[in-house]
């Protein structure tokens, strides 16, 4: 039942989050009725299936929502912004109740007031009924009794037998609308008899000769059923029966034959079907020749043969497509990726033996090519079941940008483009926090307040537009607003003043501009508690870092700015430099490689502790990873320095040899050496020996510590 | 009376096709019956049918079907007429051609 609950819990925010977006999407487009009915469809499944899991707190709330709703619905009431402010409310309580099972004074006090708003909607809008003899009249009327039985059953197969007074017509009842309310319920097929009509010759057109069996898959339940004949059951014939066959049938795929359906309905004995069967004859033929049944009771069986059939259809379509995407554990794909990682490695040592055994024939490496192709496509396959458009993230902004822009009396529109754009699952988990903030500073910092905006002849409503797009192997995703744009001087008058900017420094804007992303680098005139502590815009840079990343940025005064993040398409995988160090081995991530370059160990000055070498007519720090690891390195005073740059930060790691680039499967490290310093994964190489990956942002920190 | 040619005979159902006009109509259709070896159906003008006539039409084949008559539809049909005999289960689907009308028609052939 847990795991019930747990699936419920997980489908439920889900609906939560397609419903927040619904509700955004319907502020802007207050008639957009297939808006409205998806917002009553989350509401009435989230109520049905809480009820189902013993969520009763949530069930309750969620169906005076939904009763509301369908008023919406109905036409009775229109979308305004106090319906979507009272819905929004009602969306993060009801996840709340989600996330906080249990009975709490506090959220049903909430729920109290929520609901007491939608009542009084409902009252203004029908012109002052009170909200008492509101829910009186709809408990009275009932709109949703069907719904919620509906929600809750089993789709079960009905076969009922109509047979209507011959006195019918005078009665003023008309039996097609009858049967046009049972097409409502579900998949419907309706079986007229008229075997009692031989002619004109003792035919009254007066009386009703006309019976029914209707053949009917619904939700709905059996009292739903008759409800429809209740005013015409007292002199006819309602049989309603569930055709048990049936869910056997599905399930097994398989077709109900004639001889069966004929048995069932009590047509035909065993006997005679027997004897039907032994004829080597269509058996429907047989049984009309003999006059065992008549045509129409063939006719009748065939149809329900083919409801089946129809019904079959319709639920394997689908199953097909809820086959189309399935629910996995993300520890499960993590664990294949890893298993992944390490049919990569035992693929680069196979490779690896059949260049170096003597293979004559050539068949070893004729199988370990092989071998490789399908390894990398087995590879691209499982990494692409991780990638997730990034729609899901952007989708949750839309809320943070209304709530903002009102709280902050501005008006400001959120557009997104390139949501269908994948990118990993943990990238994007780990890139909602960032983005969180820069969007924060769009909006408090970067767009003017609406008399401002008119005043400088732009439109009060300021935009941020959020895109992202695959770039070569890297996705780039963009936060762009149209407000007054980044003050060049300012920033560079205070990057001078907290010696982050060299005041005789050649700086281009994009230079200035990066300074925001300085540790304590804050130009808001004031704190707000919506960003300008000046603790967040580094954060958000090293929070990008630590995913691979870049953040590059471009303002124009009166203009707006745009910051663009490039993130690798994956952190499975890293692109990597390997070095050696004696016999160890070392992958340097390539993104933050800027050069390759030999140290002369007699040209290299050593400053007190601080190492240095000419590079690029700069003086450039360097880190022994010999050092640093406790390493014996090669006797040799040629050596070479992998030059780094991450973070603006540039300096050097010494190596014994460069060997080359080396695309490799990520694998973390054991708990014993999570808190190593400078490393932040491994890999293993062809032959079998483990190359540790280096964390260039700590490298960094351990250069600058060591220089003092 | 309404004839088509020498041999076949139009019973033309008016806009109307209910209760009321249910008894008028099965004389008329007997009477018919029995001046000609072919009647035709005309149900181009109907805009309201009941049961009550759609019973009189397999009452009306299956007596034509005893006395070796032919009886068949003509002409078009209108969208209340299909759709009624639709929603009454007497055809899956509405038929565009109103000459096969009476094969698409459950047990009317």
């Amino acid at each position: 039942m847990d795991n019930f609950k747990e699936t419920f819990r997980e489908e439920a925010f889900e609906l939560l989050a397609s419903l927040e977006s619904d509700l955004l999407e319907l502020e802007s487009n207050p008639d957009d009725k297939e808006l409205v009915s998806s917002v009553f469809r989350v509401m009435h499944t989230i109520k049905g299936s809480s009820a189902m899991f013993g969520f009763d707190e949530i069930s309750e709330f969620t169906h005076e929502v939904e009763s509301f709703f369908d008023k919406v619905r109905n036409g009775e009431l229109r979308i305004d912004r106090q319906i979507i402010d009272a819905t929004l409310s009602a969306r993060d309580l009801i996840r709340e109740m989600l996330e906080e099972e249990g009975d709490s004074k506090e959220r049903k006090e909430e729920c109290e007031a929520v609901l007491q708003t939608f009542r009084t909607l409902a009252q203004q809008a029908k012109g002052g009924k009170s909200p008492d003899a509101e829910t009186e009249g709809e408990a009275e009327e009932s709109p949703f009794e069907v719904e919620r039985e509906e929600s809750n059953q089993e789709e079960l197969t009905y076969r009922i037998r109509f047979v209507p007074p011959s006195d019918l017509f005078k009665s003023g009842t008309n039996p097609i609308l009858l049967l046009r309310e049972l097409r409502e319920l579900g998949d419907c097929t309706i079986i007229p008899r008229l075997d009692s009509i031989e002619g004109l010759e003792k035919f009254d057109p007066e009386s009703c000769f006309c019976s029914w069996e209707i053949i009917l898959t619904t939700k709905a339940d059996i009292n739903a059923i008759r409800d429809i004949f209740i005013f015409i059951e007292s002199d006819s014939t309602i049989q309603i029966d569930t055709i048990e066959s049936f869910s056997d049938m599905i399930e097994n795929s398989q077709s109900r034959r004639l001889g069966d359906i004929l048995l069932e309905r009590g047509v035909i004995s065993e006997e005679t079907l027997k004897e039907a069967l032994g004829k080597q004859k269509r058996l429907g033929e047989v049984l009309v020749e003999t006059k065992a049944v008549s045509r129409g009771d063939i006719s009748a069986a065939l149809q329900e043969q083919e409801h089946g059939k129809r019904v079959q259809e319709k639920r394997t379509a689908t199953l097909g497509k809820a086959g189309m995407s399935i629910r996995v554990a993300s520890d499960k794909l993590d664990s294949l990726v890893d298993l992944v990682g390490e049919l990569v490695t035992v693929q680069a040592r196979i490779s690896q033996l059949a260049v170096q055994e003597n293979d004559a024939s050539g068949h070893l490496r004729l199988v370990s090519e092989q071998l490789e192709r399908l390894v990398e496509e087995l590879r691209d396959n499982t990494m692409s079941l991780r990638m997730v458009p990034i729609g899901t993230t952007f989708s949750k902004f839309r809320r943070l940008v209304r709530d903002l822009s009102l709280e902050l009396g501005k008006k400001v529109e959120l557009q997104a483009e390139g949501a269908e754009t994948e990118l990993d699952k943990t990238v994007i988990e780990q890139l909602g926090d960032p983005l969180v903030h820069l969007i924060r500073n769009c909006i408090d910092h970067g767009i003017e307040m609406p008399e401002v905006r008119s005043s400088h002849g732009k439109p009060e409503l300021g935009k941020v537009l959020l895109s992202a797009r695959h770039v070569g192997a890297t996705v780039q995703i963009s936060i762009e607003d149209d407000g007054g744009g980044l003050d060049r001087d300012a920033i560079l008058a205070k990057g001078i003043e907290r010696g982050l900017l060299s005041p005789d420094g050649k700086l281009s804007d994009e230079d200035i501009f990066q300074t925001i992303f300085l540790p304590g680098f804050s130009t808001a005139k004031k704190i707000t508690a919506v960003s300008g502590r000046g603790v967040g815009m580094d954060v958000v840079r090293q929070q990008i870092e630590a995913l691979r990343g870049s953040v590059s940025i471009w303002s124009e005064t009166g203009k707006g700015t745009k910051i663009t993040i490039s993130l690798p398409l994956t952190l499975a995988i890293v692109d990597g430099l390997l070095v050696r160090v004696g016999e160890e081995f070392f992958v340097v991530p390539l993104s933050a490689v800027e050069a390759c370059v030999e140290l002369d160990e007699n040209e290299a000055e050593e400053r007190g502790r601080r190492r240095l070498l000419e590079f690029r007519e700069k003086l450039l720090p360097y880190v022994r990873l010999d050092d640093l690891f406790d390493l014996s390195s090669d006797d040799t005073s040629l050596r070479q320095v992998v030059v780094t740059e991450l973070d603006f930060n540039r300096f050097g790691i010494v190596v014994d040899e460069v060997i080359g680039d080396h695309q490799t499967v990520i694998k973390s490290l054991g708990p014993l050496y999570q808190r190593v310093e400078g490393v932040s994964g491994a890999t293993i190489l062809g032959d079998g020996r483990v190359a540790l990956i280096l964390d260039i942002l700590q490298l960094a920190k351990i250069s600058a510590a060591v220089a003092g | 009376m309404n004839e088509q040619n020498d041999s076949s005979v139009v019973v033309a159902l008016g806009a109307k096709a209910t209760i009321e006009q249910v008894s008028s109509l099965a004389d008329e259709i007997r009477a018919k019956l029995k001046q000609t070896d072919m009647l035709l159906f005309q149900v181009d003008q109907v805009e309201q049918i009941d049961l009550s006539v759609i019973q009189l039409m397999y009452a009306t084949k299956r007596q034509a079907d005893k006395e070796g008559k032919t009886f068949q539809f003509t002409g078009t049909a209108s969208q209340a007429f299909l759709d009624t005999l639709v929603d009454a289960g007497f055809l899956n689907e509405p038929v565009d051609d109103l000459s096969v009308l009476h094969r698409s028609l459950i047990d009317f052939d």
